[in-house]
């Protein structure tokens, strides 16, 4: 009789629907996925229903936000927090320098046209040396916190530099 | 205890654009008269940083995109340091390679744009680790679009 092994991580604690994969694409380090697939590819599972007792944190580059409000990537980066009930999510190159923007296109007057500023942390920026007035700037990162999650952020700030490499909460 | 959340962002190697994050972080390191690579940079910070977290007792999960050597990928992941134990990459083998930390990597890193996970039992942070599944559809179009999640 096989003695059963105690799995942990990742690949063993599927919840939710198992994504379709490219079998060609297969890797010493990736047995899930790759670049190299054709067509629509996918790595993991998709967003199941989301338990009771869970976190969701998602990860996104957004590669670059419009300057102006209300744009299609502005709508579906904050729909899917409500949708799927995602608790944090991490973004990467936002792409403006928000000093040099107007009130009403700042990162948290976005944020609170989808999202209840009540139940909503949040904290983007941009590399604060760079002074050249222009409104794109490339890089940035930000953190955003929504529902009960919310309520337990307690500070937030960004890379000892000032750069905006990284940013916590 | 502290849980440390963490959106990082490195940029690519110099495309020789001026306006690159790569050069913004190269000005200001020549500013303060330090001849760093930015990538080389960020990631001796970075790691200083979630060591001086760790040395404090904090939990730490960081996310993002990690730009590699081929400047036309961008690699999204997400590691966790679990309670009492060493940090546990679960993705980014090249992250542990940069970072030289210790441990299997989970075979988990995509040049794609979002990464999701499911955090269980957020309050009893040391059960962390060992219980996140991974859940990263790829783009938000296919968040949005139920048919090609039931397919």
């Amino acid at each position: 009789m096989a003695i059963p092994t105690r799995r942990q991580g990742l690949v063993c604690k599927r919840h939710g629907l198992k994504a379709p994969v490219a079998e060609k694409c297969y890797t010493a380090t990736n047995n899930n996925n790759t670049a190299q697939a054709v067509g629509v590819v996918y790595q993991g599972d998709f967003f199941g229903p989301k338990q009771s007792d869970w976190l969701r944190l998602v990860s996104l580059n957004l590669d670059n936000l419009a300057i102006e409000i209300n744009e299609s990537k502005e709508v579906t980066l904050f729909q899917p927090i409500l949708e799927h009930g995602i608790d944090i999510l991490l973004l990467q190159e936002l792409g403006l320098h928000w000093s040099n923007l107007s009130r009403t296109k700042q990162w948290r007057s976005r944020a609170e046209r989808f999202l209840n500023p009540k139940c909503t942390w949040t904290l983007c920026s941009h590399n604060v040396h760079d002074t050249t007035g222009t409104w794109v700037q490339a890089g940035g990162a930000g953190i955003l916190s929504h529902d009960k999650v919310s309520h337990f952020a307690t500070g937030s700030g960004c890379d000892k530099a000032k750069l905006w490499r990284w940013t916590w909460s | 205890m502290v849980l440390q959340v963490v959106s990082v962002h490195r940029p690519c190697a110099s495309s020789g654009g001026e306006r690159t994050a790569w050069s913004q972080h190269k000005a200001h390191f020549n500013d303060q008269n330090d001849d760093w690579d930015p990538k080389k940079a960020f990631m001796e910070d970075l790691a200083a940083e979630i060591e001086e977290w760790i040395q404090e007792g904090d939990q730490v999960i960081v996310g993002g995109d990690l730009k590699q050597r081929d400047q036309r990928t961008s690699h999204q992941g997400v590691l966790c340091r679990p309670w009492n134990a060493q940090l546990d990459l679960l993705m980014w083998p090249s992250l542990q390679e940069d970072l030289s930390l210790t441990g299997k990597p989970r075979a988990y890193f995509k040049p794609k744009m979002l990464i999701s996970l499911n955090v269980r039992h957020v309050n009893a942070a040391s059960k962390l680790a060992p219980r996140i599944p991974l859940l990263p559809p790829p783009r938000i179009k296919s968040m949005l679009d139920p048919s090609r999640q039931e397919s």
